[in-house]
């Protein structure tokens, strides 16, 4: 197990390598210019020009490669051109508010998905069955930043219990920086539950129509545990599958939800550095999300072997 | 999207004679006198009569975090926003448009008008104590020589800036040059004075220490959250009348908190459940919401802009005058202004004129403006050989108005005959594209107000912008504006200008747009600019 692991995270340098590579490149190749959005749209050649200059964006790009993976070899990824912050440390100030909105999105999702999924399944075409189906339609079709519209006209604007906008951080006050989330999690975890209630329903359905269900009834054990017990744990790696990559998904950036609610976090920090051209900024967060999936499909890998003990590492 | 760096919203409402001074305290070569009011700038009666009250938070919400707060380094109209509580300038705008002093204390021409003397006021403090002297202000004029716009397109006039003293700065010039204390009076990438030291350390780059000494000091920025912004207790304001961006500045609120809040309809609703007090870019369909909510109030800046389709005329088809004047011919404005700015009480189409406020009445060109002929155009399009090549026209969605405005005319453009290869890019992309001549025929762009400051204020006149305008006999015409000092000699040569623009077909003039601000009801001393300022704002208890 410990050897898998160390294998799977090894094999994640010749990817975070060919991703550098990848991004500087593509990055530098984009049209647009730094030095022209910064000096704003009255800007003669001739400025931006000297701005170049100033940021080292005219020297040729082989050299302008060369000398940004000596440094990020050493581990140094590079300064923000427009923060003027080292790229990690500007990845990390966003990483709170994300990794909030995150985990309570996950959970939203988990909370609402698994049973609504596991009721249908057991209530196969029942009125339940068909409401939960509706209900995630609904979900699926709906999209993240009109229901989180809604949500802040609603509990913003009109009952004015929540924030219509903004991030408290946790330093400042936990309560404040829950009540910022709410909102943003709930329109992410209530769609993506949508996908895990029905990853969680065909699952169910396909597990309990085998055989060992059969026994296991004909044993006479209770149905709540022939549910819980015997089929849940049968039906649930799929289901992880999906959580796991919602979460890998959701944590390398909100991109719409976090600009719908001005929440300054990784998927903010994203839009604005392709927006700016912030070329340092681009590549660092392309690295950070590739890293991210790698240890999260490691986590989940360990997750599987955990619940199934058929699994094992070779 | 977030830095906004669109429209090249104008930098002043220019009151008609930009190189006026203001009065006793400038004297020499100085005109007196200004003919014009200052229109709706001026805070309301209302507002006026009740008695300003001190303290509270203001609460702002604008589009995006500013590129840099160097406000020098930047046009980004962001920028000058966030940055003009923080920095000042020499001069400032009054309510005319015309040059008020404010860290200095006058200015006096020499007999010839090449020597500059400005004598700075003595009890200036920056934000970290230190005194203001002549040898800041040296030091950050000459880098706005080097760095902004309008300071670019002085330095060639300019033979050298020194200190004579603690506080006197003597500017020597090699040709005479009016406009110069409009220059350096415009908020837009402004000559602030910053300490000598700041400016040596940072040189070309933009500044990280934002030190000025304006009635705000700078406190915390969380990126694409906030800028905090608080009272400098030891500001020292002039004390001319309050008008346009002069006369004397009072912070009345401790804080200032700038949000950054990309969204449109979640500035409006943060407005609506009272999170801010100022929602700046609320778009213009939205007005009616804002109308309907009884806690909102509206302040609209009117005129703000023009917006042009910007023909490239230095390479590929629209080199030939003829497919320039089918182009034109093929445009009507009114679908084109409803579908991109909505309700009437945002647009006109009334004007052929490329300048405002002394300069609006110029009918110049009201023959070809806006005349949609089809027949016309078409006929010109095969006088000219048209050869079904379509126009690449850049346009962008990080402008709705843009995008709404280029798609309306792209059908009116196909109903005479033109093929067109409409290419939607985000606007970095576009602002890139479009200075590479030999890949476009098309862009579309808000150009502001009065032609005081050229060539920066009024970007097409330039031969280097984007479309490419040669014509020497607009040189000629801009020289004699630049160089005149009576109005009415201004207005002749401007309106030789507006001439050679509809002459030439430079680019097409749609119409006029503009814009307003949101307000909550007790947000008192508000002034609708072009960069509404936080100073002498108060919140009404």
């Amino acid at each position: 197990m410990t050897s898998f692991i160390i294998r799977r995270l090894l094999s994640v340098i010749p990817v975070l390598f060919l991703v550098a590579v990848f991004a500087f490149f593509l990055v530098h190749l984009t049209p647009g210019d730094p030095a022209g959005i910064m000096l704003g749209p009255l800007a003669t050649p001739a400025q931006i020009d000297q701005l170049r200059d100033a940021l080292n964006l005219n020297l040729p790009l082989p050299v302008q490669f060369e000398r940004w993976f000596l440094k990020a070899l050493r581990g140094d990824i590079g300064e923000s051109l427009f923060m003027s912050i080292p790229v990690p440390l500007a990845i990390w100030q966003r990483a709170e508010p994300t990794f909030l909105i995150t985990l309570m999105a996950v959970l939203i999702e988990v909370v609402i998905g698994v049973p609504a999924g596991i009721l249908a399944a057991v209530r196969r075409n029942t009125w339940l069955d068909q409401a939960a189906i509706a209900l995630t339609s609904v979900g699926l079709s709906v999209p993240s930043f009109w229901l989180a519209l809604n949500l802040i006209f609603l509990f913003g604007v009109h009952l004015r219990v929540l924030p219509v906008a903004g991030y408290v951080p946790l330093s400042v006050s936990w309560t404040g920086a829950l009540r910022s989330v709410v909102m943003p999690s709930f329109a992410l975890g209530f769609i993506s539950s949508a996908l895990v209630a029905r990853m969680t329903r065909s699952s169910m359905l396909d597990v309990l129509s085998q055989d060992f269900v059969r026994t296991a009834r004909s044993k006479g054990v209770v149905e709540r545990a022939v549910i819980w017990r015997h089929a849940l744990r049968n039906a649930i790696l799929p289901v992880i599958t999906v959580v796991g990559n919602t979460f890998a998904i959701l944590l390398g950036g909100l991109v719409v939800t976090e600009q719908v609610f001005a929440i300054p976090g990784v998927g903010q920090l994203v839009i604005n550095s392709v927006l700016h051209r912030d070329y340092p900024v681009i590549q660092g967060v392309l690295l950070y999300i590739v890293t991210l999936y790698v240890f999260i499909n490691v986590g989940m890998d360990i997750v599987y072997a955990l619940v199934d003990p058929r699994i094992k590492f070779g | 999207m977030a830095t906004g760096q669109v429209s090249r919203r104008k930098l002043l409402r220019d009151g008609g004679l930009a190189i006026l001074g203001t009065g006793a305290a400038l004297s020499g070569g100085w005109i007196a006198g200004g003919t014009r009011g200052a229109g709706g700038i001026l805070p309301s009666a209302s507002a006026a009569a009740m008695t300003p009250a001190r303290g509270g938070r203001l609460r702002v919400a604008q589009i995006g975090d500013p590129p840099t707060l160097d406000i020098m380094a930047t046009t980004a109209d962001v920028t000058t926003n966030d940055a003009q509580g923080i920095f000042e300038s020499l001069f400032t705008l009054d309510g005319d448009g015309n040059p008020q002093p404010l860290l200095a204390s006058g200015a006096q021409w020499s007999s010839d008008n090449l020597t500059l003397t400005l004598p700075l006021r003595t009890n200036v403090l920056f934000h970290n104590g230190a005194p203001m002297t002549a040898a800041d202000v040296v030091a950050s004029l000459q880098r706005w020589l080097k760095l902004a716009p309008l300071g670019q397109s002085s330095a060639s006039a300019v033979k050298g800036i020194t200190a004579e003293g603690s506080h006197t700065v003597v500017v020597q010039l090699n040709r005479p040059m009016g406009l110069l204390p409009t220059y350096i009076a415009a908020p837009n990438a402004m000559p602030a004075i910053m300490p000598r030291a700041i400016v040596e350390k940072y040189g070309d780059k933009p500044v990280q220490e934002w030190i000025g000494t304006g009635p705000f000091m700078f406190k915390e920025w969380k990126h694409d959250a906030y800028i905090r912004l608080a009272r400098w207790d030891k500001y020292a304001p002039a004390n001319q009348p309050a008008g346009g961006y002069g006369g004397r500045r009072v912070a009345y609120v401790d804080e200032i908190d700038i949000f950054a809040v990309p969204d449109a309809n979640t500035r409006l609703a943060g407005m609506q459940s009272g999170q801010y007090d100022i929602g700046f870019s609320i778009p213009a369909d939205q007005y009616a919401q804002v109308k309907a909510t009884p806690s909102l109030s509206t302040a609209i800046l009117k005129p703000d802009s023009w917006f042009i389709f910007s023909l490239n005329k230095k390479a590929r088809m629209f080199t030939n005058l003829k497919l320039r004047q089918a182009f034109r011919k093929a445009i009507d404005s009114k679908p084109i202004m409803e579908a991109a700015f909505g309700p009437q009480e945002f647009w006109s189409i009334a004007s052929p004129t490329i300048g405002y406020l002394a300069y609006e009445d110029d009918k110049t060109g009201a023959d070809v403006f806006n005349h949609q002929d089809i027949p016309g155009a078409k006929a010109l399009l095969q006088e000219a050989g048209y050869n079904g090549t379509p126009l690449v026209w850049l346009t962008t969605k990080n402008y709705d108005w843009m995008y709404k405005g280029s798609l309306v005319a792209k059908s009116q453009l196909e109903a005479v005959g033109f093929k067109v290869d409409l290419q939607v890019l985000d606007w970095a992309t576009v602002v890139q594209k479009r200075a590479q001549p030999e890949i476009y025929e098309v862009f579309q762009t808000g150009m502001g107000g009065a032609p005081a400051i050229p060539p920066a204020m009024d970007a097409f006149v330039s031969e280097k912008w984007p479309g490419f305008w040669s014509n020497p006999r607009k040189d000629e015409a801009m020289k004699k504006f630049e160089s005149s000092v009576r109005l009415d000699d201004r207005k002749a040569a401007w309106s030789e200008v507006q001439r050679l623009f509809y002459d030439d077909v430079v680019a097409v003039k749609v119409g006029d747009f503009y814009e307003y601000y949101v307000l909550q009801k007790n947000v008192q001393g508000f002034r609708p600019l072009d960069y509404p300022p936080y100073w002498n704002v108060w919140l009404a208890k």
